[in-house]
């Protein structure tokens, strides 16, 4: 057999399932298998080394990292005086190690469990799952208000060109606008609690939100707003029996991508005012240098993004299941 | 008399010539008037209608073929009210067309129904638009969707059919509104042959059993002379009326009819009308060229 069989380097050639899920095998294996060379075999970067057995050198202490070159100087330095003074010495003793920044992939996965079972610092700090139900808390009002008021919007505005000329040049132009940098306006106007928050989740999707749902709609098939005309459809009627059904699976994909833009703007979002939920854990994580906490927070973000996507995909599937098959 | 030398008139037996009398007696379904549209494309306006003159009468099959771009489709979609007119009238049963409405049912090339409803939505649709409570229109559907043995189906979606079905589902969804007209835009084009044929027949078969006008634009000649009563051919560019011609065949139509003589004839004269004869092109010369490619000697050249 090939290494690489024919379908693969076929252009726009669908895979048999055995290639697709080996495929999708390799494509977390692969960086995980990286992280795990750099992690795990001594030779390759390890640019610190971690002492076990401090010696002679007073402010070694056990387990601290101290950089490859320091260690190295400090080992001369008492190969020296022994040079000199003909003492017996105590040579430090150390492992090669990565920075603390560069937790192993087992200390990552442990941190995935522990980072809920730590209980924080202070009392009155939240768990960690508390700290990421706030964020997606968050998450879900600002979308939820940037559907309220975008999709109809993008709706009416993909139907009649008249709201699309009223509409759309004005999201257009703020849609540039980086939605962090209303971060000191909504706090002045909103407090610094949720509302601000909230607020930089809808400045960052709301006009995107438009936009899409705007072009989405106005892709939907002529000859259905045809038919619905010469079968007597008009006006509002045909905007709630023929378009919004019509563009419903297609609006579903897109929110289904833009609720990932949300996530991105969360942790400027949570930065705003006071610092709360996941970006808050994270911070303080960092602070304490448990980074193996850190990028499990960074990795549960990214899990529960995939996993709603997955979910959101089935029950598309499951809602329209006439789309992609007319 | 000009009609004695028309090259079609040793086949209008007195039959068929008393049938297109009896016709043209009927009160008019459509009346078109000096119909004019243009449409601009990068800054040069093209006339597609140039001044446009029909009657058809009620109950009356009217095919209208033509030469690409002789703007037969946009005349459909005049009539629908799905383009604006730029000069000229259009009166449906004398009332004037304005903009899109249920007197004029249309049936597109491009299969219009509703994806997320059922066939027995997708007929009942135009039925609550109208006004008719939800359980009178599924009654009414189902009577339609009866009529052309889709019973069994009135739950699928539209996805699960064949392109025949759908087609058949599009014709009943118009014509359960009970149009005054019936305007059909290449329906079966996209069907294979054997599928086109039955759809015909259905067609003819609803037609001849309900009060309607169909008004059928189609570049298929055998599609349009198996059909019509009368064949509006248009020329294109600017795209006016060429000819009318009186099909010159009896009915009911079977399938024996498409290798009648008088099918014939009428295709002959039709293919002289809508395309004639084009100068020959040089073709030797360009195949003389295509030979200073060397051919494989392993083939024999069999000529």
């Amino acid at each position: 057999m090939a290494i690489l069989s024919k379908s693969w380097t076929t252009p726009r050639v669908e895979l048999d399932q055995r290639s697709r899920n080996w495929l999708t095998f390799a494509s977390f294996a692969i960086p995980i298998l990286l992280w795990s060379i750099v992690s795990y075999v001594p030779f390759i970067w390890h640019p610190q080394v971690e002492i076990t057995d401090p010696g002679d050198v007073s402010y070694f202490r056990e387990g601290t990292l101290i950089d490859k070159d320091i260690y190295q100087r400090e080992v001369d330095k008492i190969l020296v005086k022994q040079t000199e003074t003909d003492q017996a010495i105590h040579l430090p003793k150390g492992e090669p190690a990565n920075p603390v920044y560069l937790p192993a992939p087992h200390e990552v996965a442990t941190a995935l469990y522990t980072a809920f079972t730590t209980p924080p610092k202070r009392s009155n700090e939240p768990w960690f799952h508390e700290s990421l139900g706030h964020s997606i808390q968050i998450i879900a009002w600002g979308f939820f208000w940037s559907m309220v008021f975008g999709l109809p919007l993008g709706l009416l505005a993909g139907t009649y060109d008249s709201a699309s000329r009223l509409i759309e040049p004005f999201t257009e132009f703020f849609r540039y606008l980086p939605a962090p940098a209303f971060g000191a306006l909504a706090v002045a106007i909103l407090g610094i609690y949720d509302a601000p928050k909230i607020s930089i989740i809808f400045i960052g999707t709301f006009f995107q939100m438009v936009l899409i749902s705007a072009n989405t709609t106005r892709k939907l098939n002529m000859a259905l707003i045809e038919a619905s005309l010469t079968l007597g459809c008009k006006g509002m009627s045909m905007i709630r029996q023929v378009i919004i059904p019509g563009v419903l699976p297609d609006l579903f994909r897109d929110m289904r991508i833009l609720l990932g833009w949300a996530w991105t703007y969360l942790i400027v979002a949570e930065l705003i005012g006071t610092s709360s939920g996941i970006t808050w854990f994270i911070t303080q994580q960092a602070r304490y240098k448990n980074f193996d906490n850190v990028f499990a927070a960074i990795l549960i973000i990214g899990l529960i993004g995939i996993t709603t996507d997955m979910i959101l995909a089935r029950i598309g599937k499951r809602l329209f299941p006439w789309h992609g098959s007319h | 008399m000009t009609q004695s030398n028309h090259p079609l008139d040793k086949w209008q037996t007195p039959d068929i010539k008393d049938r297109n009398q009896r016709i043209t007696e009927r009160p008019k379904a459509l009346e078109i008037h000096a119909l004019e549209k243009s449409f601009e494309h990068k800054g040069k306006t093209n006339k597609v209608l140039d001044g446009i003159d029909f009657t058809a009468y009620k109950r009356e099959f009217v095919c209208v073929v033509g030469p690409s771009g002789c703007g037969k489709s946009t005349l459909a979609r005049l009539i629908a009210g799905l383009e604006t007119k730029e000069a000229g009238e259009i009166y449906v049963e004398d009332k004037a067309v304005v903009e899109p409405g249920p007197d004029r049912g249309m049936v597109f090339q491009s299969y219009s129904l509703f994806p997320w409803m059922s066939v027995k939505e997708n007929v009942m649709f135009g039925l609550t638009q109208s006004g008719l409570s939800k359980n009178s229109a599924e009654t009414e559907a189902l009577q339609w969707i009866d009529l052309v043995g889709l019973e069994k189906f009135s739950e699928a979606y539209p996805h699960q059919l064949s392109g025949g079905m759908k087609q058949r589902v599009a014709i009943i969804r118009a014509l359960a509104n009970q149009p005054k007209v019936l305007l059909m835009d290449e329906p079966f084009a996209a069907l294979d042959p054997q599928n086109r044929m039955r759809m015909q027949q259905y067609l003819l078969e609803i037609w001849q059993n309900i009060d309607i006008t169909i008004f059928f634009i189609t570049h298929d000649l055998d599609e349009a002379i198996y059909l019509a009563d009368r064949i509006l051919v248009l020329d294109a560019n600017p795209g006016r009326v060429h000819e009318i011609v009186n099909v010159p065949l009896p009915r009911p139509r079977e399938e024996e009819t498409l290798l009648s003589p008088a099918f014939m004839a009428t295709k002959e004269y039709l293919e002289s009308l809508v395309h004639p004869p084009q100068p020959e092109l040089d073709f030797e010369e360009k195949l003389s060229m295509v030979r200073l490619v060397p051919v494989n000697a392993q083939v024999p050249d069999i000529f």
